[in-house]
């Protein structure tokens, strides 16, 4: 629930409804008044405004007690309670304040004998007033209330919006077609120079394909799977810049058949060859390391570092870097749906080396449990 | 037809060749890594064709055509850019995806051929001849026929090129432009203009020796006292 300190200022729907209420109480009081003759017509008048004046100031002083100590939801009965007891003390001060307010018109046209029936005038209009003014905030509460909720859908559509774009994001991102076609093409190439790699280039681009196109469907896999599907990557690449490309494993051997979301690793070696590789003409290394993250070890909460650098800037006024956004996105976002925080993933940059790094923790036994069960349904 | 090969990746360039090999007409003249290497070899080679790949690290392929003083026959070659072709205003030029399907390269070609000989008429030897030129301003991309331009406006250091319905503005100067071009068409009448004589309208004398032009998208044009001389030589008035 929204808590507001102040209340908001007045709208043209505050001031419509407000006025309705007040104008329809003093029109009724004015017309059985005048009907039974009770009253002259100025009497009748100044009496019909003064009941929308001192109402209109004691329910802006009633708004503002509501938004101060957050009195919206009408459905919860001490709320009720509470609206209900102020209502009546702030029925018999609208029902003194008019009062006062007759008296004054009495003493100033000369009838000041009335004035002796102040209390009984009092008694006669508190009732009516504290209803009144209760109907008015229950009136008032419902529709800030109503309000309230329908900003609070909007917002969940809004992130239910989000997250199928996230989803798209990521099918997009997923597989590259300036990799897939240039891949082919260097294929159709190796060919006539070396058709022995050539079909060995085919059965690679083949597995990032099947790879690429399964990965929507399943949440995990082993490292191994992934690393075999980067080295792949990569070995096409190598067809592609050929000396401009040197690649660097450092890979801890243990960790293999340990379970991660797919994809994660693949996308940060795309994007060191997109951001790395591709734009220089010089190319230089790409360092893939996989080891235990030391750091924070405690004892069950063990956590893998994957490492990928690449030559290159992060500087954001190179144009070669306003592309950078999707694949990085892509990646967090997976990261926070599938570990919340306790996954981790950060650029940055030494010297002319971009390192990207993220933090997976070792999926525990429940995990892994869960994992299965996933499996059953996918894999 | 002499042609060059722009492309970053040694396999697609052999790729390129081996397609090439069923079209005689098309002697690769040189090959080229990236654009620094490929402009050397265009101003060395004076190739009639560019195969250009639009994606290469240090400089893509619209950077080269911006850089060239005078711009040859182009057909663009990418994996996955079309919507970056698609900037283009005209369909001056042709573009194949990668992996290239040959019967797409002939097509290519043969349109190339058809245009060819149009070009050499109106392009006598004699003179420097420059096909195109390649505008990129803002977002929008153009290769004009030199031929088409009805004028070079001079603004500040740049130059406004008018021709057809567009005013594309160009990152040189006129005096840079103007020994680029062919002498006998395009004239230089003041500070402000070189104008293609073959677009203009009406001449009217104006004042004592000077003249007036009227182009034929009806801009009046002054040639100033010293170019009339030179101007009237020209067109034998």
């Amino acid at each position: 629930m929204i808590t507001l300190t102040v209340a908001p200022p007045t709208d043209r729907g505050f001031w419509t409804i407000h006025l309705f209420i007040w104008l329809a109480l003093a029109s009724v009081f004015f017309a059985i008044r005048q009907d039974y003759n009770s009253d002259s017509m100025g009497l009748g008048l100044f009496f019909a405004v003064s009941i929308v004046v001192v109402n209109t100031l004691v329910c802006l002083f009633f708004r503002e007690l509501i938004h101060r100590f957050n009195w919206i939801d009408a459905r919860k009965f001490s709320i009720l309670v509470r609206v209900f007891i102020n209502s009546l003390w702030l029925g018999f001060i609208s029902a003194t304040a008019i009062a006062a307010l007759l008296g004054v018109y009495h003493f100033v046209v000369g009838n000041a004998s009335s004035f002796v029936f102040f209390w009984q005038y009092v008694y006669s209009l508190w009732l009516i007033m504290a209803i009144m003014i209760l109907l008015w905030a229950v009136i008032y509460m419902s529709t800030c209330y109503l309000r309230q909720l329908k900003t609070l859908e909007l917002k969940e559509a809004e992130v239910a919006l989000q997250l199928k774009q996230a989803q798209l994001n990521s099918l997009a991102g997923q597989l590259n077609p300036h990799f897939l076609f240039n891949g082919l093409n260097n294929i159709r190439s190796l060919i006539l120079e070396d058709p022995t790699r050539a079909r060995q280039m085919m059965t690679a681009l083949a597995d990032i394909l099947r790879y690429s196109l399964q990965s929507n469907e399943r949440t995990c896999q082993t490292l191994q799977e992934e690393v075999d599907i980067v080295r792949s990557y990569l070995e096409l690449a190598a067809i592609q810049y050929e000396e401009r490309l040197v690649y660097i494993e450092n890979i801890d051997a243990q960790l293999l058949h340990h379970k991660v979301p797919p994809m994660i690793i693949q996308l940060m070696a795309e994007n060191a060859i997109r951001h790395g590789i591709d734009r220089s003409e010089t190319g230089g290394e790409l360092v893939f390391s996989l080891a235990l993250d030391h750091q924070n070890d405690q004892q069950n909460k063990q956590q893998i570092k994957i490492e990928v650098t690449n030559p290159g800037s992060l500087n954001p006024a190179d144009p070669a870097n306003k592309s950078i956004g999707l694949g990085i996105k892509n990646i967090k976002q997976r990261l926070k749906l599938l570990y919340a925080d306790k996954a981790s993933f950060s650029l940055s940059q030494r010297g002319g080396i971009v390192c990207a790094t993220a933090v997976i923790p070792l999926s525990s036994t429940k995990e892994k449990a869960k994992e299965k069960t996933d499996e059953s349904n996918h894999c | 037809m002499k042609a060059i090969i722009v492309e970053d990746s040694r396999l697609a360039r052999l790729e390129l060749q081996e397609l090439l090999k069923c079209h005689p007409e098309i002697e690769v003249v040189g090959e080229a890594k990236n654009i620094t290497i490929a402009q050397q070899k265009i101003e060395a080679l004076a190739p009639e064709l560019i195969f250009l790949d639009i994606n290469m690290p240090g400089g893509d392929g619209f950077e080269l055509l911006e850089r060239l003083d005078s711009c040859p026959e182009v057909i663009f070659t990418t994996a996955y850019d079309e919507y970056a072709i698609k900037a283009f205003e005209f369909n001056a030029l042709d573009y194949l995806l990668k992996p290239v399907n040959p019967k797409r390269l002939a097509q290519a070609l043969t349109k190339l051929a058809e245009k060819q000989p149009n070009a050499s008429i109106n392009t006598p030897n004699d003179a420097p001849i420059d096909h195109k030129i390649f505008v990129k301003d803002g977002e929008r991309c153009y290769l004009i026929d030199v031929d088409k331009i009805r004028y070079f406006e001079s603004s500040g250091n740049y130059a406004r090129i008018h021709f057809g319905k567009n005013k594309p503005m160009l990152y040189k100067s006129l005096n840079k432009i103007e020994p680029r071009l062919q002498p006998k068409v395009f004239v230089r009448t003041n500070r402000q203009y070189i104008v293609n004589i073959n677009y203009i309208s009406a001449i009217e004398t104006s004042g004592i020796s000077g003249l007036l032009l009227t182009m034929d998208d009806g801009r009046e044009i002054d040639v100033s006292r010293r170019h009339t001389s030179l101007f009237k030589q020209l067109l034998s008035i």
